[in-house]
């Protein structure tokens, strides 16, 4: 049935081009390219015309599946093997520091602890990122403490697991704030144009020119103190990521403004405003969705930047302060003490640096699989 | 022939620029019957797209803005329309098609969606309504297998596909107007022919006024009733088409025409290329605009500027010296 009905529509098509076009050169272009495309399609028809070869090549390279660009993008990235690992490996990371401290509290058997060494403390005490044992400081690897402990007889696992947990939540907290002030300032400023760009874009230049690291520990040095009068132990957390987020959302935004320029040349954008569409339909239901790719590009490679920026800061001692816990903090703690316990240091800098590159691996495969420039 | 469905009067769109005031249409005018099939022809840069854009009033402003005249549809005047009545008519009675099939359906979107979208904004249609009209059109636009293809992304069609599809979706609301811009001037030649032969068809189905547009002469002779020929930014000559391909007045159209190879070219002789360059359209001296380029040109052409005027049975051109 469906066949008689296509067949049906081929014949008064090529017809139509016979008729308009040198017949002789369809024909051959036809007859090329009949024998190969017959094989995979369908060997019961027998002339092609031009539209009907577009859209079997079309269904060989889908195989009959549609996808639309952000699932192709996903797909192209689930083909990138080192992203991939890199994937598992920060969904572990991440899992493993918000799940594993549940188990670990309950996790092997009371020790002799306290001040001097009488006490029974249970595991769920000896594992608390806060908890010293003051007489084993320093302590190597044990049944008790798989890391070790810190100069302070503090559970080197425990708190490496807080710290992981800090470094993603400033990371969460800085993207939401680079994508949304990113995505809003860019794409009014390249949708408008005009003084509104010019606005805008001086704007975010001068919010490019801070550097984050010095505009971080600034921040931190003055408001610091008053944040945490405000809001409690968390508050020169919620500081930093504030500071770094207000530097780096430029970089974002100027992605955002250029892909959006890009956008508003592209005829359907004028087909929409033709149809009688809102600018704020239009921005919404046309432009936003086609920055997916970019933003999720961009947005994967700055996670990298924020959690150096909280470490780094955290070093100096601006950032997390004792006795929460952070891999920069930690890092600082063990680096006055190098020769003294070499793991101290040795643990918290690794965990930075395979949380970075992988970080930092995932983007270029995100931003390989999403970024059609880098489609090749 | 019926009445005029859109009446074009003395139009002028100028672009207010650092460098100038570009005129980039100048008391241009012209009308479609019901039905019919104009053409408009011209270099690139003379206005063409300007003069399309102005009808429906798509004009980024600023820079460009309406400065004169009149866009009578069916009687109404489209420059003083407001922004409901604007949207009524875009999409709605009058459809334009763009020429670069590549980029005007929005990727992130299936095709079916897309013509729904349209369908319901001026056929008052619910979802299912609406996806049964898109695979209608898909359909009477011959892209196979309609109904499955209602969920392929534009990047799934090729450009002859997709440009089908955009004929769908300007045809999906019954229009009494379609403008198409250099429809077919991305596509290969083949599927220019059927492009071009598909839209023709629909339009004398859907009873569709067309005003194409294009740079083609060989597209006009295949398509068009009749066809006005633009320059810098005006109109030179109006003529039916088999009037204008055997006895052009003006003589831009005739060195148009001179510069399309023809079957009776002879073989082996060299197509005329027209010397010179377009004028700027800031800066327009006096005369007659063509007068730079034109060979038969007089001190008169260079002094005054000649007037669109009847030279012949239903042809009119702004020459002094026509034929
Ligand atoms: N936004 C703008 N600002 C300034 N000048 C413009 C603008 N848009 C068009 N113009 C000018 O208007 C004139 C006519 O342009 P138009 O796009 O109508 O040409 P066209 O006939 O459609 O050419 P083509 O065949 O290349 O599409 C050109 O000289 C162009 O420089
Ligand atoms: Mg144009």
């Amino acid at each position: 049935m469906r066949i008689d009905e296509s067949s049906e529509q081929t014949g008064t098509q090529s017809f139509n081009d016979g008729y308009s076009i040198n017949p002789g050169s369809e024909l051959g272009t036809a007859g090329f390219l009949e024998p190969q495309l017959a094989i995979a399609t369908n060997p019961l028809e027998t002339t092609l015309s031009q539209s009907e070869l577009d859209l079997r090549t079309q269904e060989a390279v889908t195989e009959g599946q549609s996808l639309s660009p952000i699932e192709a993008s996903l797909r192209r990235l689930g083909r990138d093997k080192r992203a991939m690992v890199c994937l598992a490996v920060i969904i572990f990371m991440v899992v493993a520091s918000y799940v594993f401290p549940i188990f670990y509290l309950h996790m092997g058997p009371n020790i002799q602890g306290g001040i001097f060494g009488n006490a029974s403390v249970p595991p769920e005490l000896y594992h608390y990122m806060q908890h010293q044992e003051l007489l084993n400081l320093d302590a190597p690897s044990s049944l008790a403490h798989p890391l070790g402990t810190d100069q302070l007889g503090r559970d080197i696992l425990a708190r490496l697991m807080a710290g992981v947990n800090v470094s993603i939540q400033v990371a969460l907290f800085v993207e939401i704030f680079d994508v949304v002030l990113g995505l809003i300032i860019g794409v009014l400023a390249g949708f408008f144009g005009g003084w509104i760009d010019t606005f805008l874009a001086r704007f975010t230049d001068l919010m490019f020119a801070f550097p984050t690291l010095l505009f971080a520990i600034l921040a931190a040095a003055t408001l610091g103190p008053a944040f945490v009068d405000a809001l409690g132990p968390q508050g020169r957390l919620i500081l930093v990521s504030i500071a770094i987020g207000i530097t780096v959302w430029p970089q974002m935004a100027r992605f955002v403004r250029g892909q959006t320029l890009q956008l508003k040349e592209q005829q359907f954008i004028e087909a929409a405003r033709m149809s009688g569409s809102s600018n704020q339909r239009i921005m919404m239901q046309h432009i936003v969705p086609n920055l997916f790719s970019i933003v999720v590009a961009a947005a994967t490679l700055d996670i990298v930047g924020t959690i150096t920026a909280e470490a780094a800061i955290s070093l100096l001692g601006l950032g997390v302060e004792p006795p929460g816990s952070s891999l920069g903090l930690m890092i600082n703690d063990a680096a006055q003490r190098i020769n003294i316990s070499l793991w101290e240091i040795l643990w918290p800098t690794i965990t930075l640096s395979i949380l970075v590159l992988a970080i930092s691996f995932l983007g270029d495969g995100v931003n390989d699989a999403f970024n059609p420039r880098t489609k090749d | 022939m019926a009445e005029k469905l859109l009446d074009v009067q003395h139009l002028r769109t100028h672009f207010f620029t650092r460098a100038g005031v570009v005129k980039a249409v100048e008391d241009v005018s012209f009308y479609i019957d019901e039905g019919e099939t104009l053409g408009l022809v011209g270099e690139s840069g003379c206005g063409k797209s300007v003069t399309s854009l102005s009808i429906l009033r798509l004009l980024e402003s600023p820079p460009g803005k309406i400065v004169g005249g009149k866009v009578l549809f069916q009687g109404e005047d489209i420059l003083e329309m407001n922004r409901e009545e604007l949207n009524a008519l875009r999409g709605g009675r009058a459809a334009m098609i763009f020429q670069d099939p590549m980029t005007s359906l929005n990727p992130v979107y299936p095709i079916g969606y897309q013509i729904a979208e349209a369908v319901k904004a001026h056929l008052k249609l619910d979802d299912k309504a609406a996806m049964n009209r898109a695979v209608e059109m898909l359909d009477r636009v011959r892209i196979p297998e309609a109904r499955r293809r209602l969920n392929h992304y534009p990047h799934e069609f090729s450009g002859g596909m997709r440009q089908r599809v955009m004929i769908a979706i300007a045809l999906s609301c019954n229009p009494q107007l379609l403008i198409a811009d250099e429809p077919t001037t991305a596509l290969d030649v083949t599927i220019q022919a059927q492009v071009l032969d598909l839209m023709k068809g629909l339009a004398q189905e859907f009873r569709t006024a067309t005003l194409l547009i294009t740079h083609d002469l060989g597209v006009v002779a295949g398509s068009c009733d009749r066809v006005n020929v633009m320059y810098a930014g005006r109109i030179v000559e109006a003529a039916p088409t088999t009037t204008l391909f055997a006895k052009p007045a003006h003589p831009y159209t005739q060195a148009l025409l001179a510069a399309v190879p023809r079957s009776d070219t002879p073989k082996g002789s060299r197509l005329a290329a027209i010397g010179g360059q377009p004028p700027n359209l800031i800066n327009l001296a006096p005369g007659c605009p063509f007068a730079p380029r034109c060979p038969k040109a007089q001190a008169r052409c260079r002094a005054e500027l000649p007037p669109l005027e009847t030279v012949g049975p239903n042809q009119q051109a702004a020459c002094f010296y026509p034929y």
